[in-house]
């Protein structure tokens, strides 16, 4: 019975603290791409600026 | 968005794509490398933790196998109140300094602190239920523990609800600030009040009340989870400068469009 609980717990703790470092990557990549598209943006904008 | 252009423009908008103080340094002589060293070091230091658990530590003669639980639930406590500590330290800063990347600071460990007292909470509720039988007792400790869980989940959903924005970050200062009361009480409520949650095992300036290996295999967990903080920190700090950049590029893309 103890054991089923113990077993229980470091597998609950374990899979989740993976799950956050997951969902940290996941995120750091959503915001990674972001910034990529807003500065592709910015620059288009700068660029057409001079010509009009 | 409004909210945040009219605060861009007026010099509001968090800037934290400077390094903080503290991560800023960590960062710096860490390096590309250094990371994966402490990822490295985090990973050994949890095999160790699960070689120290389950084989090193003696099994205890009252509760048995599940008494092991204690070798994750204790350094998971420990890791929620070191950062919500920092949420402390970094709110009072934040007021006194009025430096964005100190309020950044505040929030990546109220994330942190929040995560880890969410599985103090399982971890304790499953101990709860294999040793007294119950899965939850509106014991002192417990009802703290709570309570502090609450009081971080709703300083994460006032961020969440704020923004990026000065007025945010004041007001996120405050909850910090006052926030951090219930921890020490947390921490001081098995002596103050006769709880059914066991003893400190580690009472600060007093002897240890475990043999000798117990406290060695503890001594590894602690080393393990906070390396694991660590490398936490600084991962979510990047994350939270890689958003405050996201953010004012859209700015700058929502200013350019209206020139």
């Amino acid at each position: 019975m103890g054991t089923n609980f113990l077993i229980i717990t470091y597998a609950i703790v374990w899979l989740g603290l993976m799950a956050y470092l997951g969902w940290i990557v996941l995120r750091m990549r959503g915001v990674r791409a972001d910034v990529e598209s807003a500065r592709e943006l910015l620059n288009e904008r700068q660029n057409e600026r001079p010509q009009s | 968005m409004q909210s945040v252009l009219q605060d861009s423009a007026k010099g509001k908008l968090a800037d934290i794509s400077r390094r903080a103080p503290v991560i800023g340094a960590a960062l710096g002589w860490l390096g590309r490398y250094g990371e994966l060293a402490l990822l490295a070091l985090t990973t050994i230091g949890m095999l160790l933790t699960i070689w120290a658990a389950f084989i090193y530590a003696p099994t205890e003669a009252v509760e048995g196998p599940v008494q092991r639980i204690f070798y994750v639930h204790v350094p998971l406590a420990w890791i929620s109140y070191l950062a919500f500590f920092f949420v402390l330290v970094g709110s009072v800063i934040y007021l006194w300094r009025r430096d964005e990347r100190w309020d950044a600071f505040a929030r990546v460990n109220a994330e942190i602190g929040t995560v880890f007292t969410t599985l103090v909470l399982i971890s304790g509720s499953l101990w709860g239920r294999a040793f007294w039988g119950a899965w939850w007792v509106w014991d002192e400790r417990l009802t703290t523990s709570l309570l502090m869980w609450f009081i971080y989940v709703g300083y994460l959903a006032l961020r969440a609800y704020t923004g990026r924005t000065a007025q945010g970050a004041r007001a996120g200062a405050v909850v910090g600030i006052l926030g951090f009361i219930v921890t020490p009480i947390n921490y001081m409520s098995v002596k103050w009040w006769r709880t059914l949650h066991p003893d400190q095992v580690l009472p600060l300036g007093g002897t240890p009340q475990l043999p000798a290996s117990m406290i060695v295999a503890l001594m590894i967990s602690l080393v393990a989870f906070t390396l694991l903080y660590t490398l936490l920190t600084i991962e979510v700090y990047k994350l939270e400068r890689a958003t405050a950049e996201a953010e004012r590029l859209r700015v700058d893309v929502e200013l350019s469009g209206q020139e």
